[in-house]
């Protein structure tokens, strides 16, 4: 502790510091260093510093008034190993070290009347003004410096007690207080300078600081990132420990920015509390003005705060917009009494900026909110509206009816691929003409008036017309048009739907006439059979050879009949797309064969039958029943085409995979018109007039019957004049599935061969395109492996031909090819391969990629 | 004695037609074809024709033999009869077109042919 008013104990000090020439100048310096500092911290440290000159050693504390105390902020020691420990212990100039005022006895008298105090300085009061564990410092400075004088004196800053300077040297002693008074008063005047300069300066980082917050708000960043911004440079304007910024809500208090608050503790304060809980805001509110709280724990309306223990000042700052309190910014700092009044002013202009810069940003986000709710709004309908038109244009795209849109005349805007398919008009052609380049003759002007009435009055219009396509050809078409209105009810738009039913007509038209034709077919028998009939029962002019005669006839007729009938049921069977069903045994085909041919030799004595092929024939499985059905209708076919007699040969031949049979005459041949139809249900060559009776009926049957059977037919050749070869395959069976390989590389092929055998097929092979189509035709392989580059022909071109004609037709292909081009692969798919594959292929790939087209 | 030809291509039906008219007193003559049936018409202008419409492998079939001799000033005298299995309304309007006089559609009742044939020309 030290002594009150000391009286001087030696002159010698006071003596010694009687300002001499050199003191002078010491002074002159003082009075120029302390007056163009800066800072009330570089203005204490330029004091310290003379009085070092004048062999002073120098503590300065700073007074806080709120709670009483003294913290030290300046050590200037003049023995340099002191300092530098001093230093080293607080690692910097000033110790930091808060201690009660009223541990000085002198407190009063200092500070209440502004007493300069002359103490004593020994090892018991440098030891009370330090913390217990510098002891040793205590020790050593004493020993050092003292026991010494002190002089203690205080510095004013506007006004109030701000400082008090320590002054401390051996041979200090009363007459040299009026000195210090007058540093002091030197000094306080300095520090009322230095605190205007820092003001001006802080108003000016304030003002900075305000336009560095102005462009925040403007950036696009959200409103509570901005916030967090804005508390990062209220820190250069007011220092705090942590901050944070507090919006109101619905009654609600809640924090939206924090700084230098641990993570735990801010989602705790994010928590959001009635305002009537908040005693501090409520004040907050009713004032309008900045509540400061010197020291938290002796005040009970923070303690309802989950602030940080550590707080002890505290400031809440209203954030006020429009006359109205909108929240508040929280500024804590560890230490209490930390703020000044300026601070306080400072802060609360800088939170009046801010609770604008929030109102701004907020009108900005709900604009921003509302912007961008309008457009994903926009991006939303678009999305539907294109949504919906790509659904109608899959739709349109997809249909299988022929969909035309024209405007309110008739002019085409639309038309779908299946408009082009029908009418041969592509989209480039048809759109922006009338649809009246359908327009066939066949339908009258008065139709398309009557249609016309009927859309333009708003009516849906249906109806069957006939229509003309691009290349001239007439078909029958239902067409439906309706109209399309716009919102206003308006007629805009027509769609026209329409569909070919020619086919069905065409179907139509067949089936009356196969009618007819049946019916005449039936009653040609059937006028032998009551015609002799009658004349045996009611005629006696009959004699007995006569009646032998007739009853024959009638006896012929009625098989013949029954032939047709079993036909016609036949032919209902299949009509209604009833499973046709066989029963195959194995058949010795040959003696069936050639009994058939014996037969008939006898029912047609006019024609040479002839049965040719192979000496031994191989085992079928055939329903026995059924192939003779077969063989009796192309026979009696051969026999009607060819009236004036002639050869008929009936040929097998075994291939690798099938029987074949031909059956062949020289009679009047089939049209090239005929044979597309020949198999035709209910069609019959040239029908109406004067045709072959019997034709028609029965080849649909067999055609079904040869099918069954895992068989083809065709007609194999048939010129007008010379006569018609109708060739049928049986499978043999059990047999191996044989694959015919085209393919001029003797290395590829000979690979391919190797591959096919070890995988239990029968190959045969061409390297020419042409004896590839000839063995195509005579061996009817299963499958065939074809390579497109040939010497005589491109593949296409084999492929082409391979789909001409109708023995080959159904066949599979397998394209082997170097070329891999996608077009080129497209292409050999549209000519009708089953498969693609790419050179080189490997072992196992090959033989899959068979095995499956063998299945197709 | 009044003359009849029956033109039809099947042999069971003109038989058919002789035998049914033998028990009266006609001179029977037959064709097998339609240009046959021409010849002999213009050659033996005979008193009526039964005349078979369909004969596919004649080059001209009942219409047109029809229309051939209704149009011949030697025999657009003597009566026609078709013999037709084709019985529809426009088959009838083709057989009145060509010109024939009457028709029998098959299958025809022999005694009704006789009753015909007396009715013509008795």
């Amino acid at each position: 502790m030290s002594d009150k008013v000391a009286p001087a104990r030696s002159k010698r000090s006071i003596q010694s510091f009687r300002p001499g020439r050199e003191q002078w100048r010491i002074w002159n310096e003082l009075v120029l260093a302390i007056n163009q500092a800066h800072s009330q911290q570089a203005v204490l440290d330029a004091l310290v510093e003379n009085l070092l000159g004048f062999g002073i050693n120098a503590i300065i504390g700073r007074v806080n008034r709120a709670d009483d105390t003294l913290t030290t902020v300046v050590v200037a020691l003049q023995e340099p190993e002191l300092q530098q420990d001093v230093e080293r212990l607080t690692n910097s100039s000033s110790l930091n070290y808060t201690l009660p005022l009223e541990s000085f006895d002198f407190r009063d008298a200092l500070v209440r009347h502004n007493q300069p105090q002359l103490i004593t300085v020994d090892a018991s009061f440098v030891r009370s003004v330090l913390p217990p564990d510098l002891d040793w410092l205590a020790e050593r400075l004493v020993r050092r410096i003292g026991p010494a004088q002190g002089i203690v004196v205080a510095l004013y800053t506007r006004g109030s007690i701000s400082h008090l300077l320590f002054a401390i040297s051996a041979g200090l002693n009363e007459d040299d207080v009026p000195m210090l008074t007058a540093f002091a008063e030197l000094t306080s005047a300095a520090l009322d300078g230095a605190a205007l300069l820092e003001e001006a300066e802080a108003q000016r980082n304030v003002a900075e600081t305000l336009q560095r917050v102005g462009y925040l708000v403007n950036t696009s960043l959200n409103l509570n990132r901005v916030l967090e911004l804005i508390l990062g440079q209220l820190a250069t304007v007011i220092p705090y420990d942590s901050a944070a910024i507090f919006l109101e809500e619905n009654d609600q208090l809640s924090l939206v920015a924090g700084q230098g608050f641990r993570d735990k503790l801010l989602e705790v304060l994010k928590i959001a509390v009635p305002v009537e809980d908040n005693a501090l805001y409520q004040e907050i509110q009713e004032r309008s003005e900045p509540v400061y709280i010197e020291d938290v724990r002796y005040d009970d309306r923070y303690t309802q705060w989950a602030g940080s223990a550590r707080v002890r000042s505290w400031i809440g700052l209203p954030l006020i917009s429009k006359d109205k309190i909108i929240g508040q910014i929280a500024i804590d700092s560890h230490h209490p009494s930390a703020y000044s009044p300026d601070d306080i002013n400072l802060a609360f202009t800088f939170a009046q900026h801010v609770a604008i810069a929030i109102e701004n940003a907020r009108l900005h986000e709900t604009v921003r909110e509302y912007a961008t709710t309008l457009e994903r709004r926009v991006e939303e309908r678009t999305a539907t509206i294109r949504r919906e038109q790509e659904q109608t244009a899959a739709i349109l795209k997809g249909a299988g009816d022929a969909i035309v849109i024209t405007d309110r005349d008739g002019v085409i805007a639309y038309i779908n691929p299946a408009f082009s398919e029908l009418t041969g008009y592509t989209s480039e052609e048809a759109v922006g003409h009338k649809t009246s380049i359908l327009r066939s003759k066949k339908t009258s002007l008065e139709f398309y008036k009557n249609m016309w009435n009927t859309i333009l009055m708003g009516q849906t219009w249906r109806g069957e017309l006939q229509n003309r396509r691009k290349d001239g050809t007439i078909y029958d078409a239902e067409l439906t048009i309706a109209p399309i209105r716009d919102e206003e009810g308006q007629i805009v738009n027509f769609v026209g739907i329409q569909r070919d039913v020619s086919k069905a007509k065409e179907l139509d038209r067949l089936k009356t006439e196969f009618l007819a034709t049946a019916a005449h077919e039936l009653r040609s028998p059937l006028t032998t059979i009551r015609g002799y009939a009658e004349l045996l029962i009611m005629r006696d002019d009959i004699s007995g050879p006569e009646t032998k005669e007739f009853l024959s006839y009638i006896y012929e007729q009625s098989l013949n009949l029954t032939d047709l009938v079993s036909d016609l049921l036949d032919l209902a069977r299949i009509e209604s797309g009833e499973l046709f069903t066989i029963s195959p045994e194995p058949v010795d085909i040959q003696p069936l064969l050639a009994n058939i041919v014996e037969q008939w030799q006898l029912k047609a004595p006019a024609h040479t039958f002839e049965l040719v092929g192979p000496s031994t024939w191989p085992e079928v499985e055939v329903d026995k029943v059924r192939i003779q059905q077969v063989f009796d209708n192309l026979l009696s076919n051969a026999v009607k085409y060819s009236p004036d007699g002639g050869k008929i040969t009936v040929e097998t031949h075994e291939g690798p995979a099938n029987m074949r049979f031909s059956v062949t005459d020289e009679g009047k041949g089939i049209s090239e018109e005929e044979q597309k139809h020949l198999f035709e249900k209910f069609w019959r060559a040239d029908a109406t007039s004067t045709a072959v009776e019997g034709i028609g009926l029965g080849l649909v049957v067999v055609k079904t019957i040869v099918e069954a059977h895992g068989g083809r037919i065709w007609i194999a050749r048939s010129r007008p004049g010379e006569g018609t070869t109708i060739s049928f395959t049986i499978p043999l069976r059990d047999r191996i599935p044989t694959i015919l390989i085209i393919e001029d590389e003797r290395g590829v092929l000979e690979v391919e061969e190797r591959i096919l055998s070890a995988g239990g097929y029968k190959t045969l092979s061409a390297t020419y395109g042409m004896t590839g189509l000839g063995l195509a035709r005579s061996e009817l392989p299963d499958l065939i492996v074809l390579d497109l580059m040939l010497p005589d022909m491109s593949g296409e071109e084999i492929l082409h031909q391979l789909r001409q004609q109708s023995a080959t037709r159904d066949i599979p292909v397998v394209v082997v090819s170097a070329k891999s081009a996608l077009s080129h692969i497209e292409n050999t798919y549209s000519l009708g391969a089953v498969d693609f594959l790419t050179k080189p292929f490997d072992f196992d790939e090959f033989l899959g990629r068979i095995r499956l087209a063998l299945k197709s | 004695m009044k003359k009849i030809l029956i033109v039809d291509d099947q042999k069971e039906i003109r038989e058919l037609v002789r035998v049914t008219l033998r028990i009266g007193d006609y001179e029977i003559i037959e064709a097998s074809s339609g240009d046959e049936a021409v010849t002999v018409a213009q050659a033996e202008r005979p008193d009526l024709i039964f005349l078979d419409v369909m004969m596919p492998q004649s080059p001209l079939d009942g219409f047109e033999v029809c229309r051939a001799l209704k149009g011949d000033p030697r025999t657009e005298g003597c009566t026609i009869v078709l013999l037709t299995a084709l019985d529809k309304p426009e088959d009838l309007a083709k057989g009145e077109q060509a010109g024939a006089d009457d028709y029998f559609t098959k299958p025809f009742s022999p005694l009704q042919l006789m009753n015909k044939v007396d009715e013509v020309l008795g």
